[in-house]
């Protein structure tokens, strides 16, 4: 894609999600402002600006999707390791039962 | 009847003689508007891959088709040329006669993954420069349609290289038929007498089709669309490690990796450029078509351009797998778009601004292909002087910029 392309997309997309910017400050228009409460809460905007959620959260189902993603990628890794520390407690296990037997041996049998 | 009516036409009749499966009949007349079309099906045994490939290529070329078999000895002089005896017995001249499938306007390969590696070669080299090679000689091919099939499963293929599987623009998957479906067929093998290859009239003079490949070739594609093309090639390819480059390869190349969960994680290796080709002449042929085009209709597209350029991390199902990365994908256009990732770029390629350059490099921490772009204005900034290189992105997260190669800048 030219750079002009480019541009274009640029501006193109600018157009359609306009932004206002004075000297230190950039802002928007929310244009899928929720009033109502069957509408999708800005569940995006607390977790990612700290903004304080009301009672109710209703959720896109976009948003919910890549939460159930993420979710289950975390769930998948707690499990892996969680598999790690069992091997890991046989493991330290097997090694203070041979530890105390080495000791053992070592006092009993000197020579 | 108009060309586009024609096309439609095409699409109901082999509808009326194939079963189910109605998306990838779809995408793979739409697939057909554009010049040197190749379009791969796969699907298990019985599942009527051949079947559909005689009905394109007999609904395009009627019997200009020639059908070269992976399950039959093919020799090279049967698919390329082989030379005239006569001529080097009487004359001494090395003269080459092509075969009937160079010249062929419908080519179809039946089993291609049966096809021995110097017949996929050759036909490699057909499909890459349009052209032949045979005794020292070559010949051009003019325009075509090309149709293959295999089954991916089968154990006793031979493994071709992905280059090769890469020059198809689009790899369709067919499913079995439901039950209802298969009451379906059996009144389809009633109506056309048991043979409904036979039965399917040819829709196009080839020369209409050209014709309508030049029409498509010709419609200019919105900024946006073209965009969304180009944003989601790039996110199938973008590695912040630059796993194009190394040896290691994901998953163990993404250990410990910031954007471990991106789509990039999932991906071994990239998508090549030719998937841009393919899905632009896809939306293209919408376009043409019906006059529009939208974000969700590239995306339903992508899930045939994608999963025989991929490799996958972890690999399950042949189009689950990608139907989830998709999923991800729009997510996370939808998640730019929250951000305003691209109005702020536009900002910024008109010039710094500080408060915009915040909220852009914040957007850049989880956003590879919005990164990059970053990072390159951080460079022309910094020879501005409007920036030092300790303040950049590159430098704060050590990523290697984009423009800087394998030079380590100071």
């Amino acid at each position: 894609m030219s750079d002009e392309k480019f541009e274009k997309f640029l501006e193109s997309q600018a157009k359609r999600n306009p932004l206002r910017i004075s000297d230190d400050k950039v802002s928007w228009e929310d244009r899928n402002e929720r009033k109502a409460s069957s509408r999708p809460s800005d569940f995006l905007e607390a977790v990612y600006f700290g903004k304080e959620l009301r009672n109710t959260v209703v959720m896109e189902r976009s948003v919910a999707a890549m939460f159930r993603h993420q979710l289950t990628s975390l769930e998948e890794e707690n499990e892996r390791l969680r598999r790690s520390v069992r091997i890991l407690k046989i493991a330290s296990s097997v090694v203070t039962v041979m530890f105390i037997f080495a000791l053992w041996a070592l006092l009993n049998f000197p020579y | 009847m108009s060309l586009r009516n024609k096309i439609i036409d095409l699409e109901k009749e082999v509808k009326s003689r194939f079963v189910g499966n109605e998306e990838v009949i779809h995408v793979m007349v739409l697939n057909q508007l554009h010049p040197r079309s190749t379009t791969l099906i796969r699907a298990p045994r019985g599942a009527g891959k051949s079947t559909l490939m005689l009905l394109l290529l007999k609904g395009l070329c009627g019997d200009d088709l020639v059908v070269i078999s992976g399950a039959s000895e093919v020799k090279r002089g049967e698919v390329i040329g082989r030379l005239h005896i006569p001529s080097l017995e009487k004359e001494g001249l090395e003269r080459v006669l092509w075969a009937t499938f160079v010249n062929a306007k419908g080519k179809g390969l039946d089993e291609v993954n049966r096809l021995n590696p110097y017949t996929t070669a050759n036909i490699h080299h057909l499909m890459q420069f349009g052209e032949v090679w045979a005794y020292g000689q070559k010949t051009p091919v003019k325009d075509y349609t090309l149709a293959a099939n295999e089954n991916p499963m089968d154990a006793t293929s031979f493994i071709h290289p992905p280059p090769f599987y890469d020059r198809f623009d689009i790899s369709i998957l067919l499913s079995s038929l439901t039950l209802s479906e298969k009451f379906q067929l059996q009144e389809f093998m009633n109506k056309y007498g048991q043979n409904l290859v036979d039965s399917m009239p040819q829709i196009f003079s080839f020369g209409e089709l050209e014709e309508a490949r030049k029409e498509v070739a010709e419609v200019d594609l919105d900024p946006d669309l073209a965009g969304y093309i180009n944003l989601l090639v790039r996110d199938f390819q973008v590695c912040i490690r630059d796993k194009e480059k190394s040896e290691i390869k994901p998953p163990a190349l993404c250990e410990g990796c910031h954007f471990i969960r991106g789509i990039c994680g999932a991906i071994k290796e990239p998508l090549s450029e030719r998937a841009t080709v393919a899905l632009m002449n896809l939306v293209k042929a919408i376009i043409w078509l019906y006059g529009e085009c939208s974000l969700e209709d590239i995306l339903r597209m992508a899930l045939w351009v994608l999963p025989h350029r991929v490799t996958l991390v972890r690999r399950r199902h042949l189009l689950a797998d990608f139907q989830e990365l998709l999923v991800r994908e729009r997510i996370k256009m939808e998640d730019r778009n929250f951000r305003r990732e691209w109005p702020l770029l536009n900002e910024l390629m008109k010039g710094f601004n500080s408060a915009a350059y915040k909220l852009a490099k914040e957007a850049a921490v989880e956003d590879i292909a919005f990164a990059e772009e970053l990072m390159k204005l951080e460079e022309k900034w910094i020879k501005e002087g409007l920036m030092k290189r300790e303040e950049t992105l590159a430098t704060q997260m050590g990523w290697r910029a984009p423009t800087s190669g394998g030079i380590p800048q100071r």
